[in-house]
């Protein structure tokens, strides 16, 4: 893509964001309730969070989690795919198991594990992983079967090495579907950590959401969902940078 | 002459499918591979082509057989023998997230061709000949299909193997760049002082004719060589000549003949 075509697509999605708050500036204006404060005061109190700094302790806490548990779940889940696409058997014996994990309510695991473990940052990288691990397994795992076996016999005609088959063909051949699986992976895991915040721990995001809610402070309660979905975009960029670095293909 | 390759009383039979009997493709076949030839296996679809170059790359086990010979020695003793041969496949087996060099580079790398410095000089002289040297460093989504196939042509050829194999190279090609293909192999081939082995899969008489050093024709599966005979006339041969003309026709009356294929 040219750079000419990039700057189009951005001023694209930048014209798209701002229509989005136009949008609701205008219908804050109309219905004039206290359900939906204007864009202005949201951002506002969001400004003024970020100047005094009490933005940060509570993104860094959630952020932190998020990783660790992302980072965990990564890992399982890429672990499991390579593993469950080789092995036909191992297949077989965990596929319910991960279905299982897979439809269980978010909310209940939250439930069971805060009752089970205790409130600790444990818990939740513990439960972020727990979540996020089976969807990235089965995503890994439904990549690799559509390896071309063929191109496996070509190697195995020209006596390629395993290790350069690992670096030269089944790696490149999974960072695709890995990155892909990464950005849901990771917006996920945002969302989870954020679920058990507000349902048992006194810092982070989830936390402020839920304090803002049960006084009723609902400007400070959007301004603090802005910072997450501000904070997510980000993310979602630089991750969109890191692919294109490294798939050129 | 010596016989580089030999294949001695091959059985093969794929399993059956939903408890039909199993599918057999060779009941005693016996092939002699002379040094330096440029053999042409000649064959309808599905008669087993591909399936003998792949037991004689050591890629497919046979049901059974006395010799996969290669330089003497058995193949499924010695498996390291296989690393004399370069395969040049049906499909153009590129991997798409390497350059074409690149993907030429895998097979040098595994077939451990050595100096290594002589690689890049190799991939030139190849891509070069083929007409892609101006498309080492693009992406296989980058060229044309026949592009690919021509490139996954240079990957087996960079190796300088003693013995090549062929399976249906110029199929996927228009007649143009077909003809200045084949032109192209049969005189890189002449012109290598040590002569490799050719054995080269094609369902085209015509390409046959213009080719071969040696025709062995196959009958349908279960197949066995109904019709075999050498070719001594010079290259190049004009696809237009009396003599190519009237070998294909020979080819054609044995097709007729000896496996009741009528054109
Ligand atoms: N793995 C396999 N399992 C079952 N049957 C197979 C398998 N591979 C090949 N066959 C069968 O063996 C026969 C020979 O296949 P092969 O690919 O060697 O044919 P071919 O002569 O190369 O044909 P074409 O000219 O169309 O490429 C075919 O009938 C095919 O159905
Ligand atoms: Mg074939």
């Amino acid at each position: 893509m040219t750079a000419s075509m990039r700057l189009k697509e951005y001023s694209a999605q930048l014209a798209s964001l701002v229509l989005i708050i136009l949008g609701w500036e205008i219908a804050a204006q109309t219905m004039n309730t206290n359900a939906l404060p204007p864009a202005s005061t949201v951002f506002a109190t969001l400004g003024g969070l970020v100047a005094d700094g009490d933005a940060f302790g509570p993104l860094f806490s959630t952020l932190l989690r998020t990783v660790l548990g992302f980072a965990l779940g990564f890992l399982l889940g890429t672990a499991y795919g390579i593993f469950a696409a080789t092995f036909k058997t191992f297949d077989e014996l965990t596929k319910w198991l991960i279905q299982i994990a897979i439809f269980t309510p978010t909310l209940i695991l939250i439930f069971l594990f805060l009752v089970a473990i205790g409130r600790t940052n444990f818990t939740v990288i513990i439960l972020i992983a727990l979540v996020v691990m089976p969807m990235i397994g089965t995503y890994i795992r439904d990549a690799l079967k559509d390896f071309d076996p063929d191109l496996e016999g070509m190697a195995v005609s020209y006596k390629v090495p395993l290790h350069q088959r690992v670096t030269g063909m089944y790696l490149p051949f999974l960072i695709p579907p890995m990155l892909a699986a990464g950005r849901i992976g990771f917006t996920l895991s945002w969302k989870v950590a954020f679920l058990a915040e507000i349902f048992g721990f006194p810092n982070g995001l989830g936390w402020q959401v839920r304090q803002t809610y049960q006084i009723y402070n609902v400007a400070g309660l959007l301004a603090w969902l802005c910072l997450f979905i501000i904070t997510l975009i980000a993310i979602e960029q630089l991750m969109r940078f890191v692919e294109r670095r490294v798939v050129t293909w | 002459m010596t016989v580089k390759v030999s294949l001695r009383d091959l059985h093969l039979a794929f399993p059956g499918r939903d408890g039909a009997g199993d599918k057999v493709i060779y009941e005693n076949l016996n092939l002699d591979i002379d040094e330096g030839s440029f053999t042409v296996l000649l064959g309808p679809s599905g008669c087993g082509k591909s399936t003998l170059l792949n037991i004689t790359n050591g890629l497919l086990k046979p049901t059974s057989a006395s010799g996969i010979i290669v330089d003497g020695n058995d193949l499924r003793d010695q498996p390291e023998m296989s690393r004399k041969m370069a395969y040049v496949f049906q499909g153009a087996r590129l991997l798409r997230w390497k350059t074409l060099a690149q993907n030429a580079e895998f097979g040098l790398a595994g077939l451990n061709v050595q100096p290594k410095e002589k690689w890049q000089g190799l991939m030139e002289k190849y891509f070069s000949a083929v007409g892609l040297k101006d498309y080492m460093n693009h992406y296989p989504h980058q060229v044309s299909g026949g592009m690919q196939q021509r490139a996954s042509i240079v990957r087996a050829w960079v190796n300088e193997p003693e013995i090549l194999l062929m399976d249906e190279p110029f199929s996927h090609l228009d007649e143009i760049t077909a003809a200045t293909m084949r032109r192209i192999l049969i005189d890189l081939w002449r012109q290598d002082e040590t002569r490799r082995t050719i054995i080269f899969v094609t369902h085209d008489i015509a390409e046959a004719a213009q080719m071969a050093s040696d025709i062995v024709m196959l009958t349908p599966a279960p197949s066995s060589i109904c019709y075999r005979r050498k070719v001594d006339m010079p290259w190049p041969r004009a696809m237009e000549s009396d003599e190519v003309i009237d070998l294909e026709k020979e080819l054609r009356r044995a097709f007729s003949e000896k496996a009741g294929i009528r054109f």
